[in-house]
């Protein structure tokens, strides 16, 4: 694992444009960097790869446990979430897709920082920008990423009884409706008939979800957290409204940090994981504290490693989780998170965001990758 | 070999595939926030843009596909028709596929375009195509970045692209309705029907539906971003 410098392709900026990036530069500033990329070794690919499958595969596993103990108090979901939750698990909706942050320094095994479950982003840019980039610079070089073909793939196995599937997201974010453009774009190309809207034009006449057009809503893919959807008026309609969400409910077990200690508990000293609890002061030695509803690096804060770190932000009414803290390895002053992707719970992908910080926030940089 | 052997797009991008110049380079003409005009089809579009003769055709095939993704699916051909009209409505099995859209099978071809006679595979039924919006947008999210959009007539002669209003047919002739609003050349984002924050009780769109609220979701993504 080596980062490079490298000049910036003159055209960079009409590139991103041509392949429809719409915040390859948020307010001003580039988000994604090229002026550097990070080179691998095969080894090393098959290292992250195994990782990445052994954790899905840990995180099943929870989720089954969870479920089958009714262990819902400990991850603090919310009373009226459980039978969607129990419903979606028993019916076997599918999932599409996740990112693993792991700390990796092409030493060690990759470990996991979080698990971003629901609405992962950042996926744009890993699957067709970064391949885009490698196409032009490093043609005969690989690049860990069948993303692209992989949700495409998944998106045709996925057996949606449903005339349409609807999308949705945030209004006002460049970057939740590129990601869900995206989604959108490789359903379409499966075969499934697609729709956009914005979650708050989903309409609701008292038996159904209706679209824009007042069609039935049947499957919706929302790049919209759970936790956010179960606080909103609407929720109360989610169980007889007869509408299949993508990601299913039961991933709302995964998006949330409390499943680390949960981890740690059922899976002591996997290689993989690291010791996370409940409780501060467990690990005995430096702590990190994350908000167990939180995002983008918001409302953290760093204890007993010669030096306090912390972060402000609007999470962590739900309480925290203590994981032991390991500073992220550096790579020319720079600190790399790797976001490595599952797609229908099949490793496929990365994506390396890096900050000048230890703490990767949503203002890092988005680095491009390959491999020899 | 782990990479993506090679990518296509067909929502996002210029001309829906990588490489391919884009739309974004549309030259209509006028200076507005979003500029945007109708086409029967590519052979209309390169009478008003010859020298755009090749894009008008791309534009073509993309508004088929958009068409067959995503046109309003209707369960039976009645309730197609209370919107659309009986002899708009056609199943949706007679659409061509997309690859059929992307190997350059004409828009015209009547074998669905007319579409009455062949068996059909699918219980859903679709209103017929009547254009494609193309432009581009210089304002807001997706700027630059419109999609030729297919556009529906209704039973009183509204032709939408999307949710945009885009012109109206009066005794036989096609009136175009300017495009208003900064977003509202890329219809599916535009508010000009006013369902965002409040409940609608009746629209002309919506005369058989009572009530429906809105704004039941997103509330909170108002506040934060929803992306981790």
């Amino acid at each position: 694992m080596e980062r490079i410098t490298l000049e910036p392709r003159a055209d960079w900026r009409r590139r991103a444009e041509e392949i429809g990036f719409v915040f390859a530069e948020v307010d001003g500033e580039v988000y994604w960097d090229e002026t550097a990329c990070y080179r691998f070794t095969a080894q090393e690919i098959d290292a992250l790869e195994e990782a990445t499958g052994e954790l899905e595969q840990l995180c099943l596993r929870a989720v089954d446990m969870i479920i089958s103990q009714r262990a819902y108090d400990r991850l603090h979901i919310p009373p009226a979430a459980v039978p969607l939750i129990e419903a979606s698990w028993r019916s076997g909706h599918r999932n599409m897709y996740g990112r693993f942050d792991l700390r990796y320094d092409g030493q060690g095994p990759p470990k996991l920082l979080e698990y971003n479950a629901d609405t992962p982003t950042a996926l744009f840019e890993a699957s067709v920008v970064q391949w885009e980039w490698l196409e032009t610079l490093f043609p005969e070089a690989d690049q860990y990423n069948s993303i692209h073909e992989k949700l495409i793939e998944a998106w045709s196995r996925y057996g949606l009884r449903a005339p349409m599937l609807h999308f949705a997201c945030a209004r006002d974010s460049a970057e939740d409706w590129n990601t869900t453009e995206y989604m959108r774009d490789t359903a379409t190309q499966a075969g499934l008939r697609t729709s956009f809207l914005y979650m708050d034009e989903i309409g609701w006449d008292g038996r159904q979800f209706l679209d824009l057009e007042n069609n039935r809503i049947q499957a919706l893919f929302k790049l919209y957290p759970w936790e956010w959807m179960m606080q909103e008026e609407f929720a109360q309609h989610l169980p007889q409204a007869g509408i299949h969400v993508v990601e299913p409910a039961w991933k709302m077990l995964l998006s949330t940090k409390a499943v680390l200690p949960i981890l740690w508990e059922m899976f002591p000293d996997h290689p993989n994981l690291l010791p996370a609890f409940f409780e501060r002061g467990r690990t005995g030695g430096p702590e990190i504290e994350k908000p167990i509803l939180g995002r983008e690096g918001a409302n953290i804060s760093v204890r007993g490693a010669g030096g306090a770190l912390s972060t402000d932000g609007p999470y962590g009414a739900e309480g925290f989780v203590s994981q032991s803290y390991q500073e992220l390895p550096q790579f020319g002053g720079r600190y790399p998170v790797l976001g490595s992707w599952v797609v229908a719970s099949q490793p496929c992908g990365m994506g390396i965001r890096e900050d000048d910080g230890p703490i990767t926030r949503n203002t890092s940089r988005f680095v491009p990758h390959y491999f020899e | 070999m782990r990479r993506s052997r090679n990518i296509n797009l067909v929502l996002l991008g210029s001309a829906g595939v990588l490489g391919v110049a884009g739309l974004a380079a549309w030259g209509l003409s006028g200076s507005s926030t979003s500029e945007a005009q109708l086409f029967k089809d590519a052979e209309e579009c390169a009478s008003v843009l010859p020298q755009e003769a090749q894009r008008c055709q791309e534009a073509q095939r993309a508004a088929v596909a958009a068409h067959r993704t995503s046109a309003p699916a209707f369960a039976s051909l009645e309730s197609c028709a209370v919107r659309y009209g009986r002899d708009n409505c056609q199943p949706l099995g007679q659409t061509p596929s997309i690859d059929q859209v992307q190997a350059g099978e004409s828009a015209q071809n009547p074998a669905w375009a007319q579409g009455r006679t062949a068996s059909s595979s699918s219980s859903w039924f679709i209103p017929a195509m009547l254009g494609y919006m193309v432009g581009r947008s210089t304002a807001g999210m997706g700027a630059g970045l419109m999609q030729p959009r297919p556009v529906y007539r209704d039973n009183v002669g509204q032709a939408f692209s999307g949710l945009a209003p885009v012109g109206r047919f009066r005794g036989g002739r096609f009136e175009e309705q300017p495009v208003a609003g900064t977003s509202s050349s890329s219809g599916f984002r535009s508010s000009s029907w006013g369902w965002g924050g409040r409940s609608s009780t009746s629209s002309p769109r919506t005369a058989s539906t009572p009530s429906v609220s809105r704004s039941g979701f997103g509330s909170t993504g108002a506040r934060m971003s929803a992306g981790s």
